[in-house]
């Protein structure tokens, strides 16, 4: 993708963001003044950004959304929840074009994004809305969905204006009839237009059949001595035999010049492919144009130097005038001294006034403009090769790459590094990782096998010096992936605020801790959980502000998430001071729905009973909506944190409120592995499930309702074989005393036994998570690549079970 | 150059162009009774086309270029020529 | 070797116009918004500014009068906008700038009147 295009969309990002927090914020600020200036900025930047590549669509939304907000800074217009929901729309809107644009770019031009033309319509109609008369009227806005009253408003337009012809009124009605697609259009160009190099009427020429047409001036015309040819004050009004699609898009670089109604029903829309695009004056214009360039700059300077003000920098000004038309005279070859240039600035300087270079200037001959080469000729007929030669090389090429390098002062000390750059180093150092470890087995068959112990110990030597930087290395790209939890926070304010507003409950969210850090990997894990556990709080946990007066707390309900770190852990609490769980309610539930019996009903404690809702197939909704009830429960919640090492704690008080609290390792990069053998095969186990490993005596396994199990240190604790876990169609092995080797796993407080053939050494391993379709494997965590190249399976004991 | 002049007529050839307007307002501004010849003209820039509009000077030949004719003629011939505000 | 210091916000806008003018053959700097040019002015003038209006701290507006009521050598300027406002352009030329052009400017437009400006020739 082209480096600016690249840009465009970093930044385009970054502001959007800014945007919709800043307008956040605005909602809940005392004073908005500086908020809304910003904002202003922010959206005018961002359209000013989107100005520089073809993208119509987003520069016409974003450019409602600019003059709104200068409607709103101007105090013209009141800021209010609903301009901020219109806002809002406008920029999720311009945040999927960028998403369409960052996929879409190939050869470095952003992809065409016309087929948004009619939400573009309508977004910036809803904006305008704001404005109320203020701009409706001079803006014609493109009708989105044209239905048929909307059509018949159109054609009287046309017909009421000016009386139609009855040949062409008739050749109307009968392609009506025949199910054609007729449109109205007027066409209004802009004052400047031309400036912009653009022709309207070779866009008008262009249009696919006309059945009627009337061009004249928007005012009427001036006396011929008075008019101005540049300005233009052309108005086209045309019947076409076009679709208004293809209308639309026709005009898709002036939509807030024309007026399109559609004549025919909007069921009758045929196609019109052959609406062939016209290519822009602009894009055609090749060719830089000095003389007219001379033109402009000296028309401004006779603006600049006709003012009458003299402000404190008066001489400043006068002397860049006198530089600037320096520089034209360069351009023209003239002498400057001979010209008398400087005589004239001295003498404008002395008496401050520009009067002196006024004079000058007039005495001057300047080429006019129509010895120009008439480059706009490129609108119809290519611009001649000679001309379009383009920008000018300066003689020595070489010197661009000598800029000085405090240049990059201006520029951010940050880095904005693409997200795959950094998976490819943690690829790399994990491969290093393992390159690293077949070091030591180097090293062992250098002594055992050849006998070469003076080898064997230096390449161990070598081997603690690799380590320490590979570790090093290693912990450096773990700093690079660690993301802080804002990432996923950041878009709380929006939806805590969406979805309150949609349920109509009133809700204070406040953020805490948002810069802790935790690895990239776990930051995005965090991601689904957090905002289902949010949705509920709001759904299920708060109340409307009728039950919470009712129940004498403030309408307005807390939502507190807050993020810290303890230790090697981030711990991220969700908190809310709503209805809070009810044990007694979810035990019946519980029991009603078949997931305890009668015996627990009584015997689970208030705790364990609220714990039920992580169940399988539990949910606590009485009725489901459409925010949280979409069939997934908090046990996908827990599996999920749980996929990353997390745990998870819920704490409720009826009528106080509920607390959720995560915790979640910093990384899950490296991971320290116990290796197991069962059926001849190895297999990995997370040590940070393993709570020991011991070997039990065949006689010391009991059948107890028909599960084994056997005691240790007093505890009865279950045990499985690995091979029936993994369906391997073998026994498992005792060693030469009868004794079969057992992992004992921890899950959630219950100690499980796994007996396994042979508990092996420890390793730290790069855990990568099976792709394809292994990726939808149960039971697995992963796989890692060992130091002598084999691929380690890594179990993961709580999906085995 | 695409336009000759003289003191009866104005020839375009080929392209109008958004240079010539001033040179056209000039022409038609000195000589209110000029006559244009167009025969040969293919585009008008629109630039051009409003000084032509403002004009209204008589035409003395029409584009042999059928939709500019068809344009240029629904634009000076019109009765109705000054349009609504 | 002429030196241009564009003065804009935008990260995006600064690049296009790096992009430009360097294939060009000028040297260029950057600077993020007015205060910073003013403080880029130490290392001597610039042979043109090229100004953003709308920026934080200092806008273009100001930045041109600080400049203009220097004691130093000075260069033309040109004000970028995205407005194509009389009222804007009246302003730009009050505060001190040469020039007003609409963005985005069309890159062959934008370096013509840069050549011109500086009194450099033109394509051959």
């Amino acid at each position: 993708m082209n480096a600016l295009l690249n840009q465009f969309l970093t930044e385009g990002r970054d502001f959007l963001e800014a945007i919709g927090a800043k307008l956040l914020e605005l909602e809940r600020t005392t004073d908005p003044g500086p908020l809304i200036d910003e904002l202003f900025r922010l959206v005018h930047t961002l359209k000013g950004n989107s100005g520089l590549f073809d993208l119509p669509e987003m520069t016409r939304v974003l450019h409602a959304a600019e003059d709104l907000m200068d409607a709103v800074r101007d105090g013209r217009l009141e800021f209010s929840r609903e301009l901020a929901d219109q806002l809002l729309e406008a920029m999720d809107f311009v945040s999927l074009l960028i998403d369409e644009i960052a996929e879409g770019s190939d050869d470095g031009q952003p992809p065409r994004t016309s087929h948004h033309a009619t939400d573009a319509a309508r977004l910036g109609a809803a904006l305008r809305g704001f404005l109320g008369g203020e701009l409706t009227a001079t803006s014609g806005q493109l009708p989105a969905s044209s239905e048929p009253s909307a059509a018949g408003g159109g054609w009287s337009l046309a017909a009421d204006g000016q009386h139609l012809p009855e040949a062409v009124r008739m050749a109307v009605q009968a392609r009506l009839t025949a199910g054609e697609a007729l449109c109205w259009v007027r066409y209004r160009p802009e004052a400047e237009c031309f400036f912009k190099g653009e022709d309207p009427f070779f866009q008008i020429m262009q249009l696919p059949e006309v059945l009627w047409r009337q061009v004249g001036a928007v005012a009427s015309w001036p006396p011929l001595a008075e008019l101005d040819a540049y300005r233009c004050v052309l108005e086209f009004e045309v019947i076409v035999c076009a679709a208004l699609e293809a209308l639309v898009e026709h005009f898709r670089y002036v939509p807030d010049q024309v007026e399109i109604c559609s004549l025919a029903s909007a069921s009758a829309a045929t196609t019109h492919g052959n609406t062939t695009a016209t290519t822009t004056a602009d894009s055609t214009r090749l060719s830089a144009e000095a003389l007219e360039s001379i033109r402009v700059v000296l028309e401004a300077q006779r603006e600049i130097l006709a003012l009458t003000d003299t402000p404190a920098w008066f001489s400043g000004r006068l002397r860049a005038v006198g530089a600037t038309l320096l520089g034209i005279l360069a351009t023209l070859e003239r002498d400057p001294v001979a010209s008398g240039l400087e005589t004239a600035l001295e003498a404008a300087l002395a008496t401050d006034s520009g009067t002196y270079l006024l004079r000058w200037l007039d005495h001057q001959t300047w080429p006019t403009a129509h010895a120009a080469p008439a480059v706009r000729a490129a609108i119809v007929t290519p611009a001649p090769l000679g001309q379009g030669a383009g920008a000018p090389r300066a003689s020595d090429e070489s010197v661009k790459f000598g800029r000085r390098a405090d240049d990059q002062l201006a520029t951010n000390r940050t880095l904005k590094v693409d997200q795959s750059k950094i998976d490819r180093l943690m690829n790399l150092i994990g491969e290093m990782v393992v390159a690293k470890n077949a070091l030591p087995y180097l090293a062992a068959r250098a002594e055992e096998r050849y006998g070469v112990r003076e080898l064997s110990r230096e390449i161990k030597a070598q081997y603690g010096v690799i380590n320490r930087i590979a570790e090093e290395m290693q912990d450096a790209i773990m700093q690079i992936r660690m993301l802080p939890v804002s990432f996923v926070f950041q878009r709380f304010p929006r939806l805590v605020r969406d979805i309150a507003h949609k349920l109509g409950k009133e809700v204070r969210l406040i953020m805490d801790g948002e810069s802790t850090e935790a690895d990239k990997n776990i930051i995005e894990a965090l991601a689904d959980p957090l905002i289902h556990i949010v949705r509920n709080s709001l759904d299920h946990g708060l109340e409307t502000p009728e039950q919470r007066r009712a129940a004498g707390k403030s309408p307005e309900g807390r939502l507190t998430i807050s993020s810290r770190q303890e230790s090697d852990r981030v711990l991220i609490e969700i908190s809310d001071d709503g209805r809070g769980i009810d044990p007694t309610v979810i035990r019946h539930k519980a029991y009603e729905k078949g997931i305890i019996d009668e015996t627990a009903l009584e015997r689970l404690s208030d705790q364990e009973a609220i714990n039920l809702i992580f169940a399988a197939g539990f949910s606590t909704a009485e009725q489901i909506t459409d925010l949280s009830g979409r069939g997934v429960g908090m046990d996908v919640v827990r599996n999920a944190i749980a996929r990353v090492n997390g745990t998870i704690d819920l704490r409720s008080r009826v009528g106080a409120g509920t607390q959720l609290r995560l915790s979640l390792p910093l990384s899950m990069a490296v991971t320290n592995v116990m290796i197991v053998e069962s059926a001849g095969q190895r297999f990995g186990v997370p040590m940070d499930a393993v709570a020991e490993t011991v070997r039990v005596a065949q006689r010391d396994i009991r059948l107890i309702k028909k599960r084994l199990t056997t005691v240790l240190r007093g505890r009865l604790v279950p045990l499985v074989a690995l091979n029936d876990l993994l369906a391997l169609d073998a026994a498992q092995l005792a060693n030469d005393d009868d004794e079969l080797a057992v992992l004992v796993v921890r899950i959630e407080k219950e100690y499980l036994g796994i007996i396994v053939d042979d508990c092996r050494e420890t390793i730290d391993i790069i855990l990568k998570p099976l792709a394809g379709f292994l990726g939808n494997l149960a039971g697995y965590a992963g796989s890692a690549l060992l130091g002598d190249g084999s691929v380690l399976l890594i179990l993961n004991p709580r999906e085995l079970l | 150059m695409a336009i000759e002049l003289s003191d009866s007529t104005l020839i375009a050839r080929e392209l109008l162009s958004v240079e010539e307007a001033e040179t056209v307002l000039e022409w038609l501004i000195q000589h209110p009774r000029g006559q244009l010849d167009l025969t040969d003209c293919t585009h008008v820039h629109a630039a051009s086309l409003q000084v032509l509009l403002a004009a209204r000077p008589k035409i003395s030949a029409w584009p042999r270029h059928a939709a500019l004719a068809d344009w240029l003629q629904a634009a000076l011939l019109s009765e109705e020529h000054a349009p609504h505000v | 070797m002429k030196r241009i210091l564009v003065i804009d916000d935008a990260a995006t806008v600064r690049l296009y116009h790096r992009g430009i003018l360097e294939s060009a053959g000028f040297e260029v700097s950057e600077a993020v918004n007015g205060l910073e040019a003013l403080e880029r002015l130490a290392e001597g003038p610039f042979d043109l500014y090229l100004v953003d209006i709308n920026m934080p701290k200092l806008d273009g507006y100001g930045f041109l009068r600080e400049l203009r009521a220097k004691d130093m050598p000075q260069a033309p300027a040109i004000m970028v906008s995205t407005e194509a406002e009389d009222n804007d352009q009246r302003r730009a030329y009050a505060s001190g700038a040469n020039l007003y052009l609409v963005k985005p400017a069309k890159p062959a437009q934008l370096l013509a009147h840069v050549l011109t400006l500086l009194g450099a020739r033109h394509s051959a």
